[in-house]
């Protein structure tokens, strides 16, 4: 029995040594088969922890999409998908309060029309920016986006259509 | 492919989108009733796993292996988020159904200007004009192959940029790694396209891509060669997309002032006026980073060439890495010689666009004539057109040494030990023959044709002429002899993939084609002979 301890710690130890290692291109391979294939808790960055959930419906269309992006084991970016919107919130100062926001609005056919993001301060929402789709006066066929950035809640950058390349 | 090129194109295309949540829709609808044959074998494993494990447990997104084509839409369902656009990745309109149809004329891809000559008539040797580029015709590849080569290398594409960064590889970047893997998380969900426009402006090869649409766009000089392995592009334009997590997250910031600037440390960002400033964010990488991250890419993937500098830079950024780098580095070229060979490249198309518009006017000019005035104007004008030629076959013969010499300075460096980056400078130096005879025998074409026009009083002209074709044609047939040479060494790329040497498998191909010198009978002479 004294000997037992450590003979079995031994082969232990060498069973670890000698368990054949995954080669890391199989690594990351196993990484995207666990993405593509839905799974709903998936290890990115393969320190043993998870770091991103998602919850899909009974026909695997994909409801949320969380993940930990600080390391903490906690979620702190949220997105919500349903029909013609996409929330995004996210904790930017990892203090577990979700201080970041985008919303986009889609049509039917998937094309994001519009977008806002805003951050929380002091409890309340402030508008950063504004995407939204309009026609295009160079090419009618290929609508723009028309970009509005604000400071304290008054627009300071106004990018129209014809100023983006 | 040259990143650079490619990192200067404006990153914001809007094209309608198939993002987001409805790509479930179209696909689980694809999978239900629009392929019978992928309709049965999608049938067959809902019903084992009905059979495994009940009904209600079964979601039929692990189908994900199965693709699925919705013709009426002309979407191809890859199965896993990433969609291909068929109508623009597929076969070109027009081109028929028959690949024999298509001369099979590679172009060249090196310039950034789109060349404004007459070439018009020669895309009446193409099934379609929509086919050529106005270099030479497109190859025209069925179908159903080109979305199955799409397929892959977009999929290998974004695999191999997650590799790029991951622990233990060359570029380790945990942070990058884990970015990018979260941004295909989210794309698997919004699902995003891979579409190859045809109606771009520009005539070279390259990419962009849009996080907000989820569209990748790769335009159609990539498919004019006989390999659409555009893996490590993909890998590059999958790095933009990445700004859907936040901009604090983006792995750049998808501005032409940012990208591949190894000299800018700060990033930029519009001002009120609309140009980029300096901001100095500290949530940003600065660009020297970004440069970094291009320049390992480039190590990535083993069909891109690097420079010394770039090499150095990934290399350097991991800091147990540095020996080993410098060590596979050393033998690069530097940035100074290459720009050098860009220069010199860039310095030959606008003769050759100055000499095609010179003999488009002179050729109008003569079609306008009245028949009786055309032959005077060709009889008086051959010492003029014979310098005009002789000038441009001077400039393009110096261009023609200029790079003979750096391509031999390649050649005769041993760079056996660096097999990976080896590759990129081989890939190089049959580019740049590649383009030489292209150039070159634009130019012999025009002789060609000069000589054929020329009615009264041309042997003078026409033996000058004749002796400068010749010299041209010995310069291609050297050039052609370097290119066996390069060809009969063992392939090196280990993961198998070729662009460039399918391209040059048979060399011959690259001697001009000759045209036939029409026989004109001059009315007045014949009348006066009869």
């Amino acid at each position: 029995m004294r000997f037992f301890y450590p003979l079995s710690l031994t082969i232990f130890i060498s069973l670890s040594l000698y368990a054949p290692q995954k080669s890391f291109s199989s690594n990351v391979e196993n990484l995207i088969d666990e993405l593509e294939s839905k799974q709903a808790q998936v290890d990115t960055d393969g320190d043993g922890r998870v770091d991103l959930w998602r919850a899909f419906d009974k026909n695997g269309k994909i409801l949320t999409l969380n993940s930990d992006d600080d390391g903490d084991g906690k979620p702190d970016l949220w997105t919500v998908f349903s029909p013609n919107k996409i929330v995004t919130l996210r904790d930017t100062e990892s203090n577990g309060n979700r201080d970041w926001r985008k919303t986009e609005i889609l049509n039917n056919n998937g094309q994001m029309i519009q977008q806002t993001i805003e951050t929380k301060k002091k409890e309340s929402w402030q508008t950063e920016e504004e995407w939204e789709l309009v026609e295009n006066p160079k090419n009618p066929k290929k609508p723009m986006y028309r970009v509005k950035r604000f400071v304290a809640g008054k627009v300071e950058i106004d990018y129209e259509p014809a100023n983006l390349k | 492919m040259n990143l650079q090129i490619l990192s200067r194109i404006s990153l914001i295309l809007f094209l309608p989108s198939l993002s987001s949540a409805n790509y479930f829709d179209d696909y689980l609808k694809c999978l239900k009733q629009e392929n019978p044959e992928t309709r049965a074998e999608c049938l067959q494993y809902v019903s084992s796993l009905r059979k495994t494990y009940g009904t209600n447990a079964i979601h039929f997104l692990s189908l994900a292996a199965i693709p699925c084509e919705n013709e009426s839409s002309g979407q191809y369902f890859t199965g896993t988020g990433i969609v291909i656009d068929t109508n623009s990745c597929g076969q070109r309109s027009g081109c028929g159904t028959n690949n024999n149809q298509c001369v099979d004329t590679s172009t060249t891809t090196f310039t950034d200007n789109k060349p404004n000559q007459p070439f018009a008539e020669w895309c009446e040797d193409c099934c379609t004009a929509e086919a050529c580029d106005q270099k030479g015709c497109l190859v025209c590849k069925e179908r159903k192959s080109v979305v199955t080569e799409v397929k892959s290398f977009s999929r290998r594409g974004i695999l191999g940029i997650l590799k790029c960064f991951a622990t233990g590889q060359s570029f380790e970047q945990p942070a990058i790694f884990k970015t990018l893997a979260k941004t295909y998380a989210h794309f698997l969900a919004r699902g995003f396209k891979i579409s190859c426009p045809s109606d771009a402006a520009d005539y070279h090869p390259h990419a962009n891509a849009d996080y907000k649409t989820g569209i990748l766009n790769f335009y159609p000089a990539f498919f004019s060669s006989g390999d659409l392995n555009m893996k490590s592009t993909v890998g590059h334009e999958f790095l933009h997309l990445s700004r859907i997590l936040g901009p604090q997250y983006q792995v750049d910031n998808q501005t032409v002032a940012t990208h591949n600037k190894a000299y800018e440390k700060e990033q930029y960002k519009f001002n009120a006026a609309g140009d980029f400033v300096s901001q100095g964010d500290k949530r940003e990488l600065a660009n020297i980073d970004y440069d970094r991250v291009y320049a390992c890419e480039d190590l990535c993937f083993a069909r891109d060439y690097v420079t010394l500098e770039k090499c150095n830079l990934c290399m350097t950024y991991a800091e147990k890495n540095s020996s080993k780098g410098h060590k596979a580095c050393e033998k690069l070229i530097d940035r100074k010689s290459l720009n050098s060979f860009e220069e010199s490249k860039r310095t030959v198309i606008p003769y050759l666009n100055e000499y095609n518009s010179l003999y488009a006017k002179k050729r109008q000019f003569y079609l306008d004539q009245p028949s009786q005035f055309q032959d005077d104007f060709f009889s008086k004008t051959p010492s003029t057109e014979f310098e005009n030629v002789k000038n441009k076959i001077n400039r393009v013969d110096a261009a023609f040494n200029t790079h003979t010499d750096l391509i031999l300075k390649w050649q005769n460096t041993d760079q056996r030990n660096v097999l990976p980056l080896r590759s990129r400078y081989r890939a190089d130096r049959l580019l740049a023959l590649q383009y030489l005879f292209t150039s070159s025998c634009d130019l012999v074409r025009q002789i060609e044709t000069s000589v054929g026009k020329c009615r009264m009083n041309c042997s003078e002209f026409r033996t000058s002429v004749k002796k400068a074709e010749d010299y041209l044609y010995s310069r291609l047939r050297n050039g052609i002899s370097q290119w066996n040479e390069l060809a009969k060494l063992p392939p090196e790329d280990p993961d198998g993939g070729s662009t460039i040497l399918l391209e040059v498998s048979e060399p011959e191909s690259m001697i001009c084609r000759k045209v036939p010198t029409p026989v004109y009978v001059n009315p007045v002479k014949a009348a006066r002979d009869y």
